[in-house]
């Protein structure tokens, strides 16, 4: 505990010291124009430049840009490495032979701390063998295609470092950077250097935007059913999702419990794979997340740490199942929904529970919730009608009265 | 035993019985606070609790004061539920220790003569019976909605507490508990608005309000009406005077300003819980799912403002910013048919063609100045006004303003006419063909299509006819590029580029689909992706 608030203290300090009374400036302006052409030491801007170089793929029918915002692209994060350093295969005109980015690929940067060339690579094995990723020993995976590559959650990101700590807002804190310019005289330099360090120090997205990325695919009922799995429904339902939506920085977004420290984002594992933060061996320690920034539940108990957040065993486990043999298809599962909407007390049986993996406990909550939630919603329809109707009558009594009495 | 004290006006004169009062005290003083109390916190929990169910829009546009907001809710609401179980401590200690608590309580207690009163006075509403039935202090709505409250408030409480400590509890109890909080809550609101908010303020004779939550008065002429058997019992003990029939029982003849007002806000009040009413029932009947496809993206742009990084083209990896976006206010036929990208035949030009098009018209190439009688000027003009403009500014080809050949022809009496040759000559003709295109043969389609692109150039002008310094086709400068720039194109940078590209590929620059059929045959050897 006082480890960690001592953490904290530091982190807040070193903010402080970087931030600044300055007014936050936008970090295009922070970069004159005439300094953008520098990494652009190949030219390519020449064409890329233009926002209109784009054409559309006759066979897939999207468009594929080919333009490069120069002001952007060197104030992000890769502003220092040259354009053929990823995109290989550029040597001719026109790029005929241009290959795919590669991620993991060997980088012409060093690294500083090995002196050697930097890499992704490293990251990408880790991330090969997650949950995400497309290796498994027997490389069963299926349909691949749905697996999403670097590049479906990152993008080159533009530098946005800390100025305040109360807005966030991106910009140079230059009474920090005069610091730096004390002894370091290059002022590009410098400039990279203070930013590389400070834009590590709040998120490349906001909760939303996270939640918003992990439900492009896992709120897509077809993707996930080709995967055995189900769409994540309840999420939104969540106090967790309000206070996202609120913007409270911190409330839990998927990651705060897929992946929170001690764990990182490229390995997420199965909840079933007792590697995972979300198995239920270390459930208890997730939700307390002791070693967060936050403290979610310091005091959570075993039994608080116990259910599945993301309720299944709803009945469809099956026809998903069908589905990916193949036997059903999404109209079915549809359909299925469709009609259980109000009969989903006699949805769940014990059929089911075999194939949605729920315990007779939980099954029996299940059921105990159902009935709860389906009693109030007939009480309440029959108090508040009930009422509704006498309150008519009432008023058109009176009013009857009152045409009489004139 | 009755609690209501009775107290009399000092100082009026009264017809008969001049000793007795005209009015009770329907509520004493501390049950004014109570009730002030509960309806003060009753609000603020209603609101900070409904503020988690508000459709996400609207969460959305509180943008940077959201998570304020939020922050404050939670304490708010907790603050006003502590201050609302403990004023509901309060009033068990008013009914058991007090002595007008304890004839409240009994009053309030049930009896058979309920159950009677409530078929009767139905059966009053349908005119089965000429006279409602004649209550005690409290009838049967207001022992029911008292009933409910207690009930309400046991229910709401302590699912309350158990979700303010959370970690003590398995999710399966908090799970209910968040359930059936909002279910009672639900409940509830629906039943003030349509119970007690009715009977106090909208009913008539009550409307816009009953008083007596503020001065606790009842008149003995609305005793008698609401309460006839409480009545006739304190006129028979003596503690009333009864209801002169002559005096004029009325809500005050004249109306002031205020109360034209209030009674304004009274049907406005009316409106809105109408809507609340409509808000809560979509929530308890038709909850938002967030499985279907395309729900979860706020739509209103929480991107744009929080930060300007995400205004710019979503998921592309170079953070592509909004001028690929190309905006014309009026698009002319040619890209309602071909679309902003519209070449696609040459593999190593298509897109050098395409980002012409963004700054200029498609007949600056596709029509060749030899074929047109008359002299042709090139000139900008704003895609959003469609204004001639003389000077263009931004660069990269963002000019907001496209190049746009006019035909100057001269006409008698020396006045020279203008027409923008990006205007189709007979738009009639290509509207009726895009609306039958469907049921034409293919012949038919294919004459049509000629007729359309009569003027157009076999050949359109080449990379080379304007990228070169011995006699362009356009005359850059002339046209308004700064004469640096205008160099750059003829001759260095541009042309430079161009020339590169004809080391390689000068057999077949000047010819797209030989281009195109050798450039295929290459990939198809290689056993590569022709695309």
């Amino acid at each position: 505990m006082k480890n960690h608030l001592s953490r904290c203290v530091c982190l807040f300090l070193m903010i402080w010291m970087v931030s600044t009374l300055n007014a936050p400036s936008f970090i295009y302006a922070q970069t004159p124009k005439a300094e953008a052409p520098k990494a652009d030491e190949e030219a390519c801007s020449v064409c890329h430049k233009y926002p209109g170089l784009a054409r559309i793929d006759t066979q897939t029918g999207q468009s594929r840009l080919f333009y490069v915002n120069q002001n952007i692209y060197t104030n992000s994060v890769h502003g220092k490495v040259l354009c053929r350093n990823c995109h290989l295969n550029l040597d001719v005109i026109p790029h005929t032979d241009a290959k795919k980015v590669d991620c993991s690929t060997k980088c012409h940067i060093k690294e500083p701390s090995t002196d050697k060339e930097f890499s992704h690579g490293g990251i990408y094995a880790e991330f090969n063998v997650s949950i995400h990723g497309l290796y498994t020993p027997e490389m069963t995976k299926k349909c691949t295609e749905d697996l999403p590559r670097c590049t479906d959650c990152h993008v080159n990101a533009v530098y946005q470092p800390v100025t305040d700590l109360t807005t966030m807002q991106a910009g140079i804190s230059q009474d920090a950077l005069r610091r730096c310019l004390g002894c370091h005289e290059n002022k590009e330099w410098s400039n990279r250097f203070y930013q590389h360090f400070a834009h590590r120090m709040h998120r490349s997205k906001t909760a939303v935007q996270t939640v918003k990325l992990c439900l492009e695919c896992h709120k897509d009922e077809k993707k996930m059913a080709r995967h055995g799995l189900i769409a994540t429904s309840n999420y939104k339902d969540t106090f967790h999702w309000k206070g996202v939506l609120y913007g409270d920085p911190n409330m839990p977004d998927c990651l705060s419990c897929h992946a929170p420290v001690g764990y990182t984002v490229h390995s997420m594992k199965a909840g079933i794979d007792p590697a995972s933060p979300v198995h239920k061996n270390n459930l208890q320690r997730t939700c307390a997340n002791m070693e967060g920034t936050q403290e979610c539940h310091p005091k959570a108990t075993e039994q608080f740490a116990t259910g599945q957040i993301h309720p299944t065993g709803t009945g469809f486990e099956k026809s998903i199942t069908a589905y990916v043999e193949g036997e059903a298809t999404l109209q079915d599962i549809e359909g299925l929904k469709q009609e259980r909407r109000f009969r989903d007390l006699s949805a769940i049986t014990a059929e089911d529970a075999d194939v949605s993996k729920l315990t007779d406990q939980e099954l029996f909550h299940r059921k105990v919730y159902m009935i709860v939630k389906y009693v109030y919603t007939l009480l309440i329809t029959v108090v508040i009608g009930g009422m509704l109707i006498h309150q008519i009558f009432d008023f058109t009594r009176i009013l009857i009265n009152r045409s009489r009495h004139k | 035993m009755d609690s209501d004290k009775i107290i009399g006006k000092n100082g009026e004169t009264m017809h008969n019985n001049d000793n007795l009062p005209k009015e009770i005290e329907r509520l004493n003083a501390s049950e004014r606070l109570q009730h002030i109390i509960t309806f003060v916190t009753f609000f603020i929990l209603v609101i900070t609790g409904y503020m988690l169910k508000m459709p996400e829009a609207w969460i959305l546009k509180l943008g940077p004061y959201g998570n304020l907001i939020f922050e404050y809710r939670g304490l708010v609401h907790r603050i006003a539920g502590v201050i609302m179980m403990v004023g509901a401590l309060d009033h068990v200690r008013y009914l058991i220790f007090t002595k007008p608590g304890r004839s409240f309580m009994f009053d309030m207690i049930p009896t058979l003569k309920d159950a009677t009163d409530a078929i009767h006075n139905l059966a009053y509403y349908f005119g089965q019976r000429p006279e409602p039935p004649e209550f005690e202090r409290f009838d049967y709505r207001e022992k029911a909605e008292y009933l409910a409250l207690v009930a309400g408030t046991i229910i709401i409480s302590v699912t309350g507490i158990f979700l303010w400590s959370e970690v003590y509890w398995s999710k399966f109890v908090l799970d209910l508990s968040i359930l059936i909080h909002g279910m009672e809550a639900c409940l509830a609101t629906m039943a003030i608005i349509v119970w007690h908010f009715y009977q106090v303020h909208f009913k008539p004779g009550q409307f816009p309000m009953s008083r007596v939550w503020i001065d606790g008065k009842m008149s003995n002429h609305h005793l008698k009406i609401e309460h006839g058997a409480m009545y006739n019992r304190l006129v028979a003990e003596g503690k009333l005077a009864p209801v002169d029939e002559h005096e004029h029982h009325g809500h005050g003849g004249h109306k002031t300003a205020g109360s034209v007002i209030f009674e304004f806000l009274t049907y406005c009040s009316i409106l809105f819980f109408i809507g609340v009413m409509f808000m809560l029932g979509k929530l308890l009947y038709f909850p938002t799912t967030y499985t279907a496809k395309a729900t979860t993206a706020p739509s209103n742009g929480f991107d744009k403002l929080v930060r300007t990084q995400e205004t710019k083209y979503r998921g592309h990896f170079h953070n592509i910013d909004d001028s690929i976006h190309l905006k014309i206010a009026n698009v002319q036929f040619c890209v309602t048919c071909h679309g902003t990208l519209p070449h696609s035949k040459a593999p190593d030009i298509r897109s050098f063609l395409n980002m012409h098009s963004y700054f200029m018209a498609c007949e600056v190439c596709h029509i060749r100045e030899e074929n047109v009688a008359g002299k042709f000027n090139y000139v900008w003009f704003d895609n959003m006004t469609d204004q001639r403009i003389d000077k263009i500014d931004g660069n990269n080809g963002v000019y907001g303003a496209r190049l746009i050949p006019v035909l100057v022809s001269d006409t008698s009496g020396g006045t020279s006419e203008i027409r923008r040759m990006d205007v189709a000559e007979d738009p009639n003709f290509i509207k009726s063909f895009l609306a039958q295109k469907d049921i034409l043969t293919p012949e038919e389609q294919g004459k049509a299509k000629v007729i359309i692109h009569k003027s157009m150039a076999k050949k359109p002008v080449q990379c080379t006819e304007c990228h070169s310094s011995k006699q362009p086709y356009i005359d850059l400068a002339r046209v308004g590029y700064p004469s640096k720039r205008a160099e750059s194109l003829y001759r260095t940078e541009v042309a430079d580029m161009i020339n590169r590209y004809m080391q390689f590929y000068l057999p077949t620059m000047f010819d797209p689909d030989l281009m195109k059929k050798q450039k295929m045959d290459e990939l198809k050897m290689e056993n590569r992706s022709t695309e």
